[in-house]
């Protein structure tokens, strides 16, 4: 993307007023997004992302500058102002030069096949056609249908002044639905996701017209579904984007950018049993073409799989370079950010709890008034006191043992560390579901997951 | 800025480009840069320029858009994101012949002058030494207030200045100039085993009237307040909505007052133009020069130039918000609402939704009932919002007030309902409207009465 010799000089001129580190992440992106609505086309964008971001550091004291020129002029101006964010230092300064780069070469863990450009628009307009047409046969309730196409290959460029010299290419291709079902003046929508990392010709096998008719099939469950209850009870939360909530509420909290900070109730507990045995929790960006996948991190580091939570047992935290520095626990390569816009810094992959022993039906069977959150909404957490609230976009209410009714307008709330504690029984079926996850580095593609899990008492919000 | 006065000029040559292909073509530009200073424990923890720049082209063609945008603004790079933007708009012909009335087309009228309150110099009479400071004032003055204030994890002094031009090959030509200054401090207070957070931010465009010390205090006396919550018992409750959260909360669903949205079905109040959709005491605006106003645009994102709307007049709806093609479609008054960004769509939007304010002090509303809780936050707001239903769930911290006392901070607890009863259930409205820190502005409002689930 950029010569080597550029590369070096404008790591010099960043490095010039005594910074220890400096580092260049450049970003080429074509990104296309195509929906329909009312059955005919509703957006139809294509965009090109592209530019630099210069990072220094002082010590931990962390100085990040972005440009979209990307001519010289424009790269030594950044360093410049980079440089320039030093203050309050007098005297002579020690200056150290970028070494030479030496080029990492590394094992190709994801195959890519037809990039957006090269795919055919006519044949995008009949995936989303297909759709639209399978959601409105199924139900003559349904009032509206949205789908949409998104496509992205991202070109990224990591050089430091340690001599590290990556370059990477990541596609990712994704599939949103949403389905409006209207009855006697009540509306209710539901929607689907699907995606991963994979470029265009996947949309040739996903099963289109399942995904449309299960959609409005859950859309019509929450039509004719009574307000949740409200108070502290038993909660099931089913497999799949279940997830979320150990992703806000615990994941995050390990993240180190929230361990520094002293936040989230996880600083200070590293080999502490937080949870019953049956939890074990895995950070993982090796698994090919998932959506959370990586080949190399946003600081040029290959991916790893990490093991958070064993047994209970509190193991690692999600660690960028920044982070290490800052904790000094190991660093996991998980230094990450939506685009060049953003400085790097720690952020979950695919983040999921492990599968267990227990079957949902068993977990259903022994509950005498709870709750099954089988398809969770989403949510956010309080990054200073872990305080969390998640919605529940289908539930079911459980009475001796058995699910009587849907029910909505479930919000769950609670602390991540005590809910976490409070996790007394994990399934056996594993589901990954794809998601994005909005932090202080962007907007990134992150998997959640997990198999059921039965949280002995949570705060569920209804009427 | 030089980079306009060459857009301008390339723009002639995408001019040329969709005369020859029988289209029309508008151009987007946005410029800008901005810098952002967080601090921790003394030290900068976060030093964030950037310098931004974007195109972003709509293409017409037979009635129908495509888009695309680009970074790259050089000659080839517009030229490159027009041919995307073509396909694009030939993409969109694909849903068959367009009826006369969604027949889109570009906007056309006359230059609107500048307006020049909305930009300053003032960020460069600064160093960036002393912009450093005001970075450390933040979270040493927020500190200072009470040793119960463990941290303060998440501060920041941010600056930016940026400039939009709208051109369109129907002559349109609208250019403007915008700065401003943000600065935020979000504290973290314990006691024994308890710990709680609470924020406060300030804007101002004048880079000499941060109010930084005001800030950081009023940021550590919200949190203080917090210590000693409580989750309330389970039931019905008259609720007041502290007017900074009321603010957050109508932005929430201010899409229902779009004409696109009511255009495809996701509008409540699709079917109640002209009829009394709240409370009498309700009146709700669109004011796009409003004193001291974030959202401030003197014109849309078509060019047109902008006017005070009002939405909702003493409960009954008067308007829906809407751009050319909406108001054409609809057969409703053109308002001036486009709204877009460079990298989306043409969309319809408020510049400042504002709620206007009541008669009564606030003392009123915390008397009018024996026991009545304040909200002072609303988490969660888009998970716990059903846009479909309109029904909300949302997790919340607030004060119970007895009898015009306030007695206990509460925490852990969800409150739920439904925004065509809350509307109607607006029972009074304070004098008191918020500090201007977003494109909403609300006074207190008590609702007569919503579910709230706690664990006490």
């Amino acid at each position: 993307m950029l010569q080597p010799s550029r590369v070096k000089k404008v790591l010099d001129v960043a490095l010039e007023r005594g910074a220890q580190f400096a580092e260049l992440f450049v970003e080429d992106t074509y990104s296309s997004n195509l929906s329909l609505i009312d059955s005919k086309p509703s957006q139809a964008v294509v965009g090109r992302l592209k530019g630099a971001g210069i990072r220094v550091f002082y010590g931990h004291e962390q100085i990040y500058v972005t440009t979209n020129d990307l001519s010289e002029v424009g790269l030594l101006k950044a360093a410049r102002t980079a440089a320039a964010g030093r203050v309050g230092t007098s005297g002579e300064v020690t200056r150290i030069e970028a070494k030479d780069f030496s080029p990492a070469r590394f094992d190709a863990i994801h195959t890519y096949g037809t990039k957006p450009w090269e795919y055919d628009r006519d044949k995008k307009f009949s995936h989303l056609m297909r759709m639209d047409r399978a959601a409105r046969g199924h139900s003559a309730l349904v009032s509206q249908v949205e789908p949409m196409l998104i496509e992205k290959t991202q070109k990224i460029l990591v050089a430091n002044s340690e001599g590290l010299w990556a370059e990477d290419e990541r596609n990712y291709v994704r599939v949103f639905l949403d389905v409006t079902l209207e009855e006697q003046g009540v509306q209710e929508s539901q929607h689907a996701r699907a995606g991963r990392l994979g470029t265009s010709e996947w949309f040739d096998t996903v099963d289109f017209e399942h995904m449309a008719t299960d959609v409005v099939d859950r859309a019509k469950v929450l039509l004719h579904a009574d307000f949740a209850p409200a108070g502290e009870m038993p909660v099931i939360i089913d497999n799949g984007f279940g997830g979320v909530i150990f992703h806000e509420a615990c994941g995050h909290g390990l993240e180190t950018t929230s361990v520094a900070k002293g936040g989230l109730g996880f600083c200070g507990k590293m080999g502490e049993k937080l949870a019953e045995s049956c939890v074990t929790a895995i950070a993982d960006g090796t698994i090919a073409n998932t959506w959370g996948s990586l080949t190399i991190d946003d600081e040029g580091m290959p991916t790893k799989k990490t093991v958070l939570i064993e047994n209970g047992v509190l193991k690692s935290y999600v660690v960028d370079g920044r982070g290490a520095k800052q904790t000094g626990f190991a660093r996991t390569r998980s230094g990450r950010r939506q685009s060049y816009k953003y400085a790097p810094a720690s952020r979950m992959r695919n983040t999921y709890i492990a599968a267990g022993e227990d079957r949902l039906e068993d977990m259903i069977r022994d509950i005498d008034y709870g709750i099954y959150a089988k398809d969770m909404g989403g949510g956010s957490v309080s990054p200073g006191t872990g305080e969390y609230n998640f919605a529940v976009r289908e539930a079911w209410l459980i009475e001796n043992g058995k699910l009587v009714k849907p029910v909505k307008g479930a919000t769950l709330i609670g602390r991540g560390i005590e809910t976490l504690g409070r996790i007394t029984r994990v399934g056996n079926e594993l589901k990954l579901q794809d998601g994005m996850c909005g932090s202080v580095s962007g907007s990134i593609p992150t998997t959640v997951g997990q198999p059921a899990i039965l949280v002995s008492k949570m705060l569920v919000g209804g009427r | 800025m030089e980079l306009m006065k060459q857009m301008e000029d390339r723009f002639t040559r995408i001019s040329e480009l969709a005369r020859r292909d029988g289209v029309e073509a508008e151009l987007l530009v946005e410029a800008g840069e901005s810098l952002k200073l967080s601090v921790s424990e003394g030290k900068i923890e976060k030093f964030d320029a950037s310098q931004s720049q974007v195109g972003g082209l709509r293409v017409i063609l037979d009635g129908v858009e495509g888009y695309s945008w680009t970074e790259g603004l050089e000659g080839g790079d517009l030229e490159s994101a027009y041919a995307e933007a073509l396909q694009n708009a030939k993409f969109a012909k694909r849903g068959g012949p367009v009826a006369p009335a969604e027949h889109v087309t570009l906007y056309s009228g006359a230059e609107v002058t500048e307006d020049p309150s909305l930009f300053n110099d003032s960020q460069e009479r600064f160093s960036i030494e002393e912009k450093i400071e005001r970075a450390k004032a933040l979270e040493r003055e927020a500190k200072a207030v009470d040793p119960r204030i463990a941290k303060v994890p998440y501060n920041a002094y941010v600056e930016s200045k940026g400039e939009v031009l709208v051109m369109n090959t129907k002559g349109v030509r609208a250019r403007q100039r915008s700065s401003g200054v943000y600065c935020y401090a979000y504290c973290l207070a314990k006691q024994g085993e308890e710990t709680r957070s609470a924020g406060e931010t300030s804007f101002t465009r004048f880079a000499d009237q941060v109010p930084i010390r005001e800030t950081a205090h009023d940021a550590a006396l919200q949190t203080i307040e917090k210590l000693g919550a409580v989750s309330p018992a389970t039931g019905e409750y008259p609720i007041i909505i502290r007017n900074d959260v009321a603010a957050h909360f109508f932005a929430l669903f201010k899409n229902y007052f779009s004409a696109k949205a009511v255009a495809e079905k996701t509008s409540l109040f699709a079917t109640d133009r002209g009829q009394h959709v709240a409370s009498p005491l309700l009146t709700i605006t669109d004011e796009p020069r409003l004193k001291d106003g974030i959202g401030n645009r003197v014109f849309d994102a078509e060019g047109a130039p902008t006017a005070k709307v009002d939405v909702i007049k003493n409960g009954r709806l008067e308007n829906f918000l809407t751009n050319t093609a909406y108001a054409r479609r609809l057969g409703l008054p053109h308002t001036a609402s486009a709204e877009r960004s460079a990298r989306g769509v043409l969309d319809i939007g408020f510049s400042n939704l504002v709620i206007e304010a009541g008669k009564d002090e606030f003392s009123a509303l915390v008397k009018r009932y024996p026991k009545v809780i304040v909200i002072t936050s609303f988490q969660g707001y888009h998970a716990g919002f059903n846009e479909g239903s309109g029904d909300f769930s949302l997790s919340a911290e607030g004060e119970l007030w007895e009898n015009g006392v306030k007695m206990k901070p509460l925490k852990g607890f969800v409150v739920s309902g439904s925004v065509k009863m809350l509307l109607k259930d607006i029972e009074m409205v304070s004098n008191r409207l918020c500090k201007i820190t977003s494109s909403a502005v609300a006074p207190d409002l008590l609702i007569r009465s919503l579910a709230v689930a706690g664990s006490a």
